[in-house]
């Protein structure tokens, strides 16, 4: 609460300005807050001369009926609110035409990112230590799934498949021997169809297991392919549990992405 | 009691005196205007003049909450600006 000020002078109307130049006002203000509001103040206004085309007259005159309400307080009431609009509009424009874009673009984002998932490509991470020293563990890979939409996986080719065994998991070996191809074992080698398999990126002695026995030639079925780790001292692979089915195969294992070595 | 001059009051005054002011005080008429229309304190001063008219500081916020204090007395229905502050 500020302590009242008082004036015995009685100033002169054009003393006025210079007096409030000198002295605070809320200083010689009466305490209490008066009740009375100004509530006859009308907005100041300016007087123009309109002409407005009759039959924009006649249907302001005609929603003005409706409302009940004069025409000329309604032809306000609508001029106010297009300018509020139109002075917003810049800011609010700008402002809808981010989201909008911001919208369509994780939209369209959402909606490649599940076709390529699911379709096209797909993040792969190897793990373990089968396709060592080509493909390191916790190396990242894009799996292409239309590799065998209309060809099929040839010799050489490094493919992802859910394992026959353990469906829920998947293998990454390398397609060794197709559809009906004969395969031997012998000496720590491949054998096709009789001849030894060049394998340059095979590490390890190729040891015969289940599929084939030594000294067995098994024959790859129709539809079906013979696959093998690189690191064949290292690997789970067609040697343990046979034969996958070009319906097992998910796709062909393409570029490295990350902490590619 | 003379309060009643203010709910008297129908428009304000924007002579050229009073857009000196408003220039001083680097305010529009449209923010003064908006002070009185948003149910401002109004207190009556001490002070006394010669036209024997009271003077009332009136202290409000703008629509953009610009906070304003003035000095007012009525006169024929008219508000009468002599002093604005930001």
């Amino acid at each position: 609460m500020t302590k009242q000020k008082t004036t015995q002078n009685v100033l002169d109307a054009a003393e006025e300005n210079a007096f409030w130049q000198k002295n605070d006002p809320s200083q010689f203000a009466v305490d209490a807050d008066l009740s009375d509001q100004f509530t006859n103040l009308k907005p100041s206004t300016k007087i123009i001369t309109l002409r407005v085309p009759e039959h924009l007259l006649t249907n302001l005159k005609l929603i003005a009926n409706k409302r009940d309400i004069p025409y000329q307080s309604l032809l306000k009431h609508f001029l106010q609110e297009k300018v509020n609009e139109e002075m917003q509009t810049p800011f609010l424009q700008l402002r809808r035409n981010i989201v909008r874009r911001t919208a369509i673009a994780a939209i369209s984002l959402f909606v490649l990112v599940t076709i390529s998932y699911g379709f096209v490509v797909q993040p792969i991470r190897a793990q373990g230590s089968s396709m060592v020293p080509n493909y390191q563990t916790n190396t990242y890979y894009l799996l292409d799934k239309l590799a065998y939409a209309v060809g099929n996986p040839q010799r050489g080719d490094v493919v992802v498949f859910s394992s026959p065994t353990q469906p829920k998991s998947s293998f990454f070996k390398r397609v060794v021997a197709l559809p009906g191809e004969k395969v031997g074992i012998n000496g720590g080698n491949i054998y096709i169809n009789g001849e030894k398999l060049y394998e340059p990126y095979a590490t390890g002695q190729t040891q015969a297991k289940v599929f084939p026995t030594t000294n067995q030639e098994i024959m790859v079925p129709g539809n079906s392919y013979y696959v093998l780790g690189d690191n064949r001292d290292s690997s789970v692979d067609s040697r343990d549990f046979g034969f996958i089915t070009k319906e097992n195969v998910t796709g062909k294992v393409s570029v490295c992405y990350w902490n590619c070595q | 009691m003379s309060t009643s001059f203010i709910t008297s009051a129908e428009s304000i005054d924007w002579s050229e005196r009073v857009q000196k002011l408003l220039q001083k005080a680097k305010v529009t008429s449209q923010e003064v205007e908006e002070v009185f229309l948003n149910f401002p304190s109004v207190k009556k001063l001490s002070v006394q003049f010669s036209d024997g008219l009271d003077r009332f500081y009136v202290e409000g916020a703008t629509d953009m909450g610009k906070k304003l204090s003035l000095v007012v007395f009525v006169e024929a229905k008219k508000i009468i600006i002599t002093y604005i502050k930001r």
